[in-house]
């Protein structure tokens, strides 16, 4: 077993310790807490349609089936886990995204009992040809219910135009056709090569002994053989498919997405940059940003802007949504934003703010069990600490904005629109 | 963990809950006036008037640059009905002082920021200005637009309606879109000037200090006010009329899937002990993954996408909700008749009752991991004597005869169904 440990003067330490088998996992005491919170996870996501196996050739397999592992998990040989997790009080959910699948829970009594009830049903696959064939009706049901959803519509719209081959941009619980193609046996295949320790991290913090966990999580193993699984990388260009995609749904008012491709230099954005784009989304559309004020005043928008930035493995966005009669006017403006930014500079004193208030956030983070632990998630996924983002803002700069920026054009942008069916 | 009471003037509470384990501080003001139908769509776009701008912030955007700087503060508000009487809160959630970068105290000037929005906004000659009125009447007109758009809880906003008939409790809480758009400068200036006056005030604190800050500048404030508050209406619910015949009312709309609202009557009149059976008796009805509603109606039966209960404690009534196809909406109405007789009968398993109180007090026993649950279970009642600790206490002395009797006296007293237009 091999143990680091990360402190920070103010905000406390956690650690993270890889065990004998490969397995990471990162423990954060708070002592002064009544809950904890506990996370069981795999680097196994929606993304990961094709892959390597202890050196071998390519795998492919359909789409959507990390999202199908995790529906399946629940159902064990001893019953469903809902149930056994009813018996302690405690609360459990599990999510996949584009890049792993978590299964959570909470709990203010019987820790101990909860995560050995997490530990097993995780390591205890249970796939027969009948209960693979009735999940694929509710999937689809599942599936079917996004096909309606307007806010998830106007970004797989987004991700469709922008992305080639990459398979960011399929729809995680992946498409009717793909989930029928489905077997017990595939499932057993992914779920071997996904599922093994050296793939997986635990993320706890609460009221716990990290001695105690450490032990318990150890003990709870059951004996996997080691393997090594490489995803394969999907080739992309900053080029996009189409500018522009519409689609009509029951909507009040159109809404829309305003993606720009990027490249990740290494595969993977680095923690500082991630950062630094971040920061430049709140100088260009946040809430205090003069482009926000304009559109207001225009009329063009009656609430906020909401931004993010998309990125993982083999991809990375800067991607902008909100509500408006006139979407394209709209990105007309952010454009004009940008290029007014990088002709005059940065506003020093928003610049200044929005770093103040970076801070701040980061500091939140930590009055809740599940911030923390969704943020250890991502260390062990990204890499990574906890403080990265205290310790590091004080470096970016204005010019680091002013790089970001200029990677904002318009040859690399979508507009994903979603108007209201007539 | 614990709370202390500061009478700032009369009808104005401070509630200081000393929670050590957070880097943050959350301030809440909270305004507690009786329900009303007429001013209740006026009211309710108060608060969000409020935090927009104020004397000192002239707009939207210089007030959040002001949030930025307190190290990203975050401003709240939302309005409800707790019981009988119409709620407001308005709030900041700040870092604690010892994690400012600077030397300088945000706790303190949030306390300001936050006080200065309510005592002193960007007011007139005895209005507020046309501009910020009418881009907060657009915000709550979209969200009225929201509310009729997600037919979930427009079935719900319509079983009130129907269930409580003239009683304002059965009122949309935004009013409507032609009430929004009716609202004038002056009757907001009147409102703001009645919730300082007459309403009832809880100052709500949950940090690690004592924020005296915080209440001596409520102080300085209501003590100069000349206020005029009556605690007449504070602790009185009005019962709901009962029905000798259920009320059942449907709706056609264009919609793919069906959705069923019932309302219940139960026999719950403030008594604590008998308002904590009817949750956990609401809990293994139509509540967690174990209740009669998942496992029978929804589960077993496949009658429907989603069957769930929910008990309203404040006002004593219990709501029931379901999305259903058109041919199976009798018969989930009859099934979840069914199971609340099977519950009147005692049919129901010893585990499901231990199940049903873990999962309840689990949740109230974690609420001091959350400033945010702290602040609402210490706003939502206006009898804060009970700590969310005690109530998980109560919730596991709930015993079998407490489940069967919150079970005999509910009634049912409206089924609305809001089900598709037939194809033409």
């Amino acid at each position: 077993m091999q143990t680091q440990i990360f402190k920070n003067n103010l905000l406390g330490q956690y650690s993270k310790t890889v065990l004998e088998n490969g397995l990471s996992v990162y423990i954060m005491e708070k002592p002064g807490f009544d809950s904890v919170f506990a996370l069981y996870g795999t680097k196994y996501g929606s993304i990961n349609t094709k892959f390597s196996r202890n050196g071998g050739p390519d795998i492919e397999v359909p789409a959507g089936i990390a999202h199908f592992l995790e529906h399946k998990l629940f159902e064990s040989e001893e019953g469903d886990t809902f149930q056994r997790f009813a018996k302690t009080g405690a609360y459990c959910n599990a999510y996949t995204s584009f890049d792993k699948t978590c299964y959570i829970f909470s709990c203010t009594k019987s820790f101990p009992e909860n995560l050995d009830i997490l530990l097993d049903f995780v390591q205890s696959p249970y796939f027969t040809p009948e209960n693979v064939a009735k999940e694929q009706g509710i999937i689809a049901q599942e599936i079917k219910m996004y096909e309606d959803n307007p806010g998830w519509r106007v970004f797989f719209n987004l991700l469709r135009e922008m992305y080639e081959n990459h398979p960011v941009k399929i729809d995680i619980a992946g498409t009717v056709d793909s989930i029928a193609q489905i077997d017990d046996k595939l499932l057993y295949e992914c779920y071997n090569t996904f599922y093994n320790p050296t793939n997986m991290f635990v993320c706890i913090a609460g009221n716990i002994k990290t001695e105690d966990v450490l032990k318990q999580v150890n003990d709870g193993m059951k004996p996997r053989e080691k393997v090594t699984v490489k995803s394969a990388h999907f080739s992309e260009t900053k080029q996009v498919k189409n500018h522009f995609v519409e689609q009509a749904l029951e909507v009040a008012k159109p809404l829309f997405c305003l993606g720009f491709k990027d490249i990740p230099e290494a595969n993977r954005v680095s923690i500082k940059d991630r950062m630094v784009a971040g920061i430049t989304l709140d100088l260009l559309c946040g809430d205090c940003s003069k482009l926000y004020k304009r559109l207001l005043l225009e009329g063009l928008i009656d609430n906020e802007l909401s931004s993010e930035h998309f990125q993982g493995e083999g991809y990375s966005a800067f991607i902008i949504e909100g509500e408006s009669e006139n979407p394209k006017a709209v990105c007309a403006e952010i454009h004009k934003e940008i290029a007014s930014m990088l002709k005059n500079g940065i506003d020093t004193r928003l610049f200044e703010a929005i770093k103040k208030a970076a801070y701040g956030d980061a500091v939140k983070r930590f009055d809740s069990t599940e911030n923390i632990v969704t943020d250890m998630q991502d260390c062990a996924i990204s890499g990574g600490t906890l403080f990265d983002s205290i310790d590091m803002l004080s470096s970016i700069t204005k010019e680091d904005i002013l790089t970001c920026l200029a990677k904002l054009t318009e040859e690399c942008s979508v507009i994903s629109v979603i108007t209201p069916k007539q | 963990m614990s709370v202390k009471r500061i009478d700032i003037v009369d009808g104005v509470q401070g509630l200081y809950i000393e929670n050590k384990r957070f880097n943050t501080t959350l301030i809440t003001y909270n305004f507690y006036l009786p329900l009303n139908a007429e001013n209740m769509a006026t009211n309710s776009l108060l608060p969000f008037l409020l935090t927009s701008c104020s004397k000192q912030f002239s707009d939207y955007i210089e007030l959040n640059i002001g949030l930025l700087d307190l190290y990203g503060a975050d401003i709240s508000c939302s309005v409800s009905k707790c019981g009988d009487l119409f709620h407001m809160k308005i709030g900041v959630n700040v870092i604690n002082n010892n994690l400012a970068l600077y030397g300088d105290s945000p706790v303190s000037r949030a306390a300001e920021l936050v006080s200065g929005l309510i005592f002193a906004p960007a007011v007139s000659n005895g209005s507020f200005k046309a501009q910020d009125i009418e881009r907060e009447k657009r915000k709550t007109i979209e969200r009225i637009e929201g509310e009729i758009n997600n037919k979930k809880s427009f079935a719900r906003t319509r079983l009130f309606e129907e269930m409580f008939g003239t009683d304002p409790y059965g009122k949309f809480i935004y009013g409507s879109v032609q009430e929004v758009k009716e609202i004038t400068g002056e009757q907001l200036y009147n409102a703001w000037q009645e919730l300082l006056l007459t309403s009832f005030v809880r100052i709500i604190v949950v940090g690690s200090e004592e924020p005296t800050d915080v209440f001596s500048l409520a102080k300085e404030y209501f003590s100069s006010a000349n206020r005029n508050f009556s605690s007449d209406s504070l602790f009185s619910i009005k019962d709901i009329p009962e029905r000798d015949v259920p009320n059942d009312i449907t709706e056609r709309f264009a919609v793919t899937q069906g959705k069923l609202a019932l309302g219940f009557t139960s026999a719950v009149k403030g008594d604590l002990k008998e308002a904590t059976a009817l949750s956990v008796f609401s809990d293994i009805f139509g509540g967690g993954p174990y209740s009669k509603l998942f496992e029978n109606v929804r589960e077993k039966q496949s009658l429907c996408y989603y069957c769930s209960a929910t008990a309203r404690r404040a006002k004593g009534f219990l709501t029931v909700q379901s999305g259903v196809e058109e041919e199976n909406a009798q018969k989930t109405v009859d099934a979840i008749l069914k199971e609340l007789e099977d519950m009147k009968n005692g049919n129901f398993e010893d585990s499901v009752i231990v199940a049903s109180k873990k999962a309840i007090s689990d949740s109230l026993y974690g609420y001091y991991d959350s400033a945010t649950a702290i602040d609402i279970w210490y706003s939502r009642e206006i009898d804060d004597s009970i700590s969310p600790n005690q109530a998980a206490d109560i919730v596991m002395d709930v015993t079998r005869e407490d489940i069967i009797n919150a079970a005999k006296g509910i009634k049912l007293h409206t089924i609305y169904r809001l089900l598709p237009k037939e194809e033409k």
